[in-house]
């Protein structure tokens, strides 16, 4: 039997000999009738389980009490399941339903969607004649693998209830009061722990011998006070074990166990020898001393220590897994004690009592961790030299690597003192490590960063950390003529250029955390120290130096001494680094091309710490200037300008510096580019000069939206005579105007002529979006009125703004405007369907529910102070709307939680049927157990197509048969895309992709596509549709125009249309591009982005009455000829 | 350190090894609380392993940061 889980971890052992086991009456006698078991759950969620166990355990002879019989007597009792857990309780019910035991099941922990799909199920068997439990037991949980549960459980208590069967005062109780240890230090708690635990099982093993829990061994310990009857000769007969480890100087560590009657005899103690890496023999002998006592006859049960360690292991992990520290390391020191050898069972118990910081308490004291880290040492040793070493080694080391590094490997004096020759192994297995994986990847080993890492690894304390630090750069980082020792110059280069990085990481991140104190010691040091070594002689050491100091953290951290506690001046040291690279290092012939980098690299991570945009301009055109003037296109590569400028914020345009030098920055890129377009035949010359193009364009055009929305302030401040005002505007727009003077004619081409159809002060309250916070649209056309929905989601405002509007295209007219706010509308796409219909327009806001307007019949304009929405309440599924769609008076409405699904919902009745449900089982992937999310309803005769994400491999495009209820899987898409259909076609648009659905065919045609959009194509599974190549666009792009979200100044197909011949899109923030089919990209046409009588256009519909753009509030029909 | 790293955010983690790049981000145990100081050891066969410590003692992950795109997320844990 599994009686481990008696032995609650504090108990143990004494007996008296020669005692005479009076007659304690059990349920059932060898020859008698079956034991009689009833079967009791306290959590519904274990019904079926508990069914399962009754048919398993009625196969095996046993009789089971009806269940009805047991509720009727609890009904009568007041008593619910779960009050069976007390004793008296259980003793009384168990009389009445003539139940030998109670096989309690009980959800520790349960199991969780998502996350958490593994519950803690407790089991417990407790006879009824004395209340005596006979079997605790835990065992992982998933409501799918009950059948797999039962037959573990049955297993596991067929054991336990073979002793119900046992005639009376056969059954001997035996508590273990306590095995404490003697003249040893607390380093050997966890002996007298393992011992205990392995000598309850043992003891647990023999069929007679039933090993008493906490509660139990209270009632054996005071039987004195059941003095009559039955009762009182079973606890009378029960036998009391203690004893103690002890290890006096010089000799072997024992075991003395002493045997006692609750009456007070006793026996005479017993002694076994204790050797700490075989403490399972020790374990085992003492327990035949034990039996042999308590039975008279020897030990009956066969004992497998590697058995039952897997077992502990088993069970302790699944304890740590369910945060059940404290109970899972008794179990898990058990499992290691038995087996010691297996890395497995040493890296869980490390893992559970080795700490890092000194924040909270853990099982382990700071001495008894130090001391299980010299205990494990000689087996990682050993197993680390296999090769390759297995994968619990490499698991331990590092897991000590993390132990070594934190505070509590430095508690105090002594606990240092144990782990200072530990140090020395963690970093030499550590170096051997790392060292092996270098060759690995050929890599030639010697830097400074592992000598560096290792340094720290062997220090105990902030001063031995500083002197390790102080050797290492001798070494490595000195010139020869200052007893350095680095091979070459190159070498050296490469050695400074690592400090940086390292000890700047060190600097930053407040590590190493076992030589942090309070007062920041060991940092406030090394800053000392490199402070000294910026004013060194040679000029890379000095150049290093600079480079650390100048890239200090400024403001006060809670972690790290900073830049400004220590009045230092970051920006004077990069200064002095600058200068020390352009008069000595930047010419120097003896660093390779690989050095000059690293220290490029060094310098643009101290500028992006210290200096502002403009400054960083200044600089970079001080150092590349030259360069470019020497047309040196190795340095120029060597710079990288190209992300060094794409990383900077030129945020806010209104300040004119910043404008100035955002202006400054696309010339130096283009000046950069007119000298590598001479080596553009090579690959990464050629890259380079795309990826500056690419930066360039982008600053100009975030500049040039920005001038197109001054434009249109401008021209209001005027109108409204606010000159003040007005003026610094025009100060700002005529900066970028002289900085960006390339982009200036696209934003003066004519604009397109547009037919306004609704303004934005048409609004019932004026609507402006702030487009920088995201806007959101949906369209449907119906009777030929076009309905689109829009909703905004403000920077740092919990309000979002959201407005339908139906404009009848043939008159040109706006027949009903509709405005709401709604609290807490966003998420990343707020708007999650539309349905038009009559009596109401239903808009779908996933995280809300569906929204409710006037129907379509109903023409208006209104401000609506608290429309309808439709919620779990009103009979929808709780959780998020992720699509909607019409269904004749009916919504088709799919939602998600924990669950997910799509049903019918009648807005009229409030009436929910399901279709498909993630949790309710059936063939379909759309309901496995699964997750997902449906979306993008969109209805087509006889069924609805939609597209559904999280289902893996079946993530894409989705046909409902509408009669028939099934659903098939029709071809993958990945990412988030959307499904328009205003009249023109069905089409799949993302921002790499713009392609046609074409349902009667069973096609995808590729009209525009890159590679990222093909990625999210690619197809897995069995897809019943055909992708289909149709290109729209001839060659390929040019290198400032790619295919990307217009905020990184793309070209944006998730927000373009193609309408008759033409492709319309956004191209970045203050542009348009019109496209002909067959054209090449760079032969597009360029217009402004300012259609909307000034305003951006954020999207384009094609509709059969034209093409339409929808602003920032406003809507507007394209006019130009070629429509 | 020395070539390899990974970070820690949330309940997520990314391993880097130059010959490797980036990982995915691999889910590690929701419930930690204070999941800090990762480090990372490669296998050489394309796998690794990360210990990271948390208020529940150091934990340690197996990780096959290959197969963690194709979402089979984490690989084993200890």
């Amino acid at each position: 039997m599994k009686a481990r889980s008696l032995l609650a971890a504090t108990l143990a052992l004494s007996v008296l000999v020669g005692l005479t086991f009076n007659g304690s009456a059990f349920a059932a006698a060898e020859d008698g009738p079956p034991a009689s078991l009833a079967i009791v759950e306290t959590d519904p969620e274990l019904s079926p389980l508990s069914s399962l166990l009754e048919v398993q355990l009625s196969r095996q002879g046993l009789s089971l009490v009806e269940r009805s019989e047991l509720d009727r007597i609890l009904q009568e009792q007041e008593l619910s399941t779960a009050g069976l857990v007390d004793r008296a309780a259980l003793l009384t019910v168990g009389r009445l339903v003539r139940a030998d035991a109670f096989l309690l099941l009980s959800l520790e922990v349960a199991p969780k969607e998502g996350d958490e799909p593994e519950g803690l199920l407790r089991v417990r068997l407790v006879e009824t004649v004395h209340g005596v439990r006979l079997l605790d037991w835990f065992a992982a949980w998933r409501p799918d693998e009950a059948e797999e549960a039962a037959a573990g459980i049955c297993q596991t208590a067929l054991g336990a209830i073979s002793k119900l069967k046992l005639p009376p005062g056969k059954l001997i109780p035996i508590g273990i009061v306590d095995i404490h240890r003697v003249q040893l230090g607390e380093e050997h708690q966890w002996v007298c722990r393992a011992l205990t635990t392995m000598l309850s099982s043992r003891l647990g093993k023999e069929p007679r011998i039933v090993v008493l829990e906490r509660e139990d061994l209270k009632l054996l310990m005071e039987e004195k006070q059941i003095t009559e009857g039955e009762e009182g000769r079973f606890w009378g007969s029960g036998v009391l074990v203690d004893g103690y480890v002890r290890g006096e100087a010089g000799k072997p560590r024992e075991l003395q166990l002493r045997l006692r009657r609750p009456s007070g005899e006793h026996a005479t103690p017993f002694t076994v020898p204790v050797r700490t890496d075989d403490l399972q023999g020790a374990a085992e002998e003492a327990a035949r001393y034990v039996i042999g006592e308590v039975t008279g006859a020897p030990a009956t049960s066969p004992w497998d220590p590697q058995k039952e360690a897997a077992e502990f292991f088993r069970e302790g992990k699944l304890l740590r897994d369910h945060r059940r520290r404290t109970a899972a390391v008794p179990l898990l020191e058990t499992a290691y004690a038995l087996d010691p050898e297996n890395l497995a069972y040493a890296v869980e118990l490390a893992g559970v009592v080795l700490h890092t910081g000194p924040w909270k308490e853990g099982p382990y004291t700071e001495i008894e961790q130090a001391e299980l880290v010299s205990q494990l040492l000689p087996l990682l040793q050993e197993r680390m030299r296999e090769q390759p070493p297995p994968v619990d080694a490499v698991l331990l080391s590092v897991l000590l690597e993390q132990y070594m590094s934190g505070a509590v490997s430095v508690a105090d004096e002594r606990v240092i003192e144990i782990n200072r020759r530990n140090r020395d192994v963690v970093a030499d297995l550590h170096a051997e490590r790392l060292g092996r994986a270098a060759e690995r990847r050929h890599e030639v080993p010697g830097t400074v960063r592992l000598p560096l890492t290792l340094a720290l690894i062997r220090s105990s304390t902030p001063e031995e950390g500083i002197a390790n630090i102080k050797e290492l750069v001798r070494k490595r980082m000195m010139p020869p003529a200052e007893s350095g020792e680095a091979a070459s110059e190159a070498r050296r280069c490469e050695n400074c250029c690592a400090f940086v990085q390292e000890v700047g990481w060190l600097l930053s991140s407040g590590r190493p955390w076992h030589l942090v104190d309070s007062s920041f010691t060991f940092h406030t040091k090394l800053i000392e120290y490199i402070q000294e070594l910026a004013g060194a002689g040679d000029p890379l050491v000095r150049f290093s130096a600079c480079m650390v100091l100048a890239s200090l953290p400024f403001r006060t951290s809670a972690r790290t001494p900073t830049a400004e506690s220590l009045s230092i001046n970051r920006r004077s040291y990069l200064e002095e680094g600058l200068a020390a690279f352009e008069t000595e290092l930047q010419s120097s012939d003896e660093f390779t091309a690989a050095c000059r980098r690293a220290m490029c690299r060094k310098i643009k991570m101290a500028m992006s710490a210290v200096c502002s945009p403009e400054e960083t301009v200044a600089i970079l055109e001080r150092l590349c200037g030259p360069l470019i003037q020497n047309g040196d296109v190795d340095a120029l590569m060597e710079w990288q300008l190209n992300s060094s400028i794409n990383s900077l914020d030129f945020r806010p345009v209104g300040n004119l510096d910043r404008v100035r030098a955002a202006g400054r920055a696309v010339r130096l890129l283009q000046r950069q580019v007119e000298v590598l377009a001479g080596r553009s035949d090579e690959e990464e010359v050629a890259a380079a000069v795309n990826r500056a193009h690419r930066v360039a364009n982008a600053i100009a055009d975030r500049h040039c939206a920005r001038l197109l929305d001054l434009e249109g302030k401008l021209t209001t401040l005027e109108t409204k005579g606010d000159q003040a005002a007005a003026k610094s505007l025009r100060r700002q727009a005529d900066a970028i105007r002289e900085e960006f003077p390339e982009f200036v004619p696209i934003l003066h081409a004519p604009r397109v002529p547009v037919r306004m159809l609704l303004r934005a002060a048409d609004w019932p309250r004026r609507w402006s979006f702030l487009e920088q916070g995201g806007m959101f649209t949906r369209a449907e056309l119906q009777d030929g009125v076009l309905w689109l929905v829009l909703t905004d989601q403000p920077w740092g405002h919990r309000t979002s703004r959201l407005g339908v509007v139906g404009i009848d295209m043939v008159e040109g007219r706006v027949v009903a405007l509709w405005q709401t706010s709604c609290e807490e509308c966003g998420g990343g796409r707020p708007l999650s369907g539309l349905v038009v219909g009559d009596p109401n327009i239903y808009v779908a806001i996933q995280r809300l529910g569906i929204m409710e307007f006037p129907g379509s019949r109903v023409a208006g304009r209104a401000f609506l102070e608290n429309p309808r929405i439709l919620t779990e309440e009103d009979g929808l599924p709780p959780g998020h709307i992720t699509g909607i769609a019409a269904n004749g008076d009916r919504l088709w409405v799919a939602y998600a939680n924990g669950e997910s699904g799509l049903g019918v919902y009648d807005p009229k009745t409030q009436a929910w049927e399901t279709v498909f449900c993630s949790t309710l089982m059936g063939d379909s992937p759309l309901a496995s157990g699964e997750a997902y999310q449906l979306r993008e309803l969109t209805p087509l005769a006889g069924g609805l197509l939609f597209l559904v994400k999280l289902l893996g491999e079946r993530d894409g495009l989705w046909w409902l048969d509408s009669e028939k209820r099934t659903a098939e899987f029709l071809l993958s898409v990945r990412q988030h895309k959307r499904i328009v259909d205003v009249g023109n076609g069905l089409w799949l648009m993302g921002w790499y992709i713009l392609a046609p659905l074409v349902p009667e065919s069973e096609k995808v045609e590729l009209l525009m596509v890159n590679s990222e959009g093909r990625r999210y194509l690619e197809q897995r599974g069995d897809p019943k549709w055909q992708l289909e190549e149709a290109t729209f666009a001839s060659g390929s792009p040019p290198p400032n125009v790619i295919l990307a979200p217009y905020q990184f100044g793309g070209l944006d197909l998730f927000r373009g249309a193609v309408h008759g011949e033409e492709v319309w899109a956004r191209l970045g923030k203050s542009r348009l591009v019109v496209l002909c089919r067959g054209q090449s990209l760079d032969e597009a046409q360029v217009l402004p982005n300012n259609a909307l009588e000034g305003g951006k256009v954020l999207k384009f519909l094609s509709t059969p009455y034209g093409l339409v753009a929808i602003g920032e509030g406003s809507v507007g029909l394209i006019e130009s000829e070629s429509r | 350190m020395a070539g390899a790293y990974a970070l820690l955010s949330g309940v997520y983690l990314r391993t880097y090894e130059p010959s490797e790049g980036w990982s995915e981000n691999i889910p590690i145990e929701s419930h930690l609380n204070k999941p800090l100081h990762p480090s990372v050891a490669w296998l050489g066969d394309g796998r690794c392993v990360v210990a990271y410590a948390c208020d529940d003692g150091i934990m340690t992950v197996l990780v096959d940061p290959l197969a963690v795109g194709s979402g089979s997320g984490r690989q084993g844990s200890r």
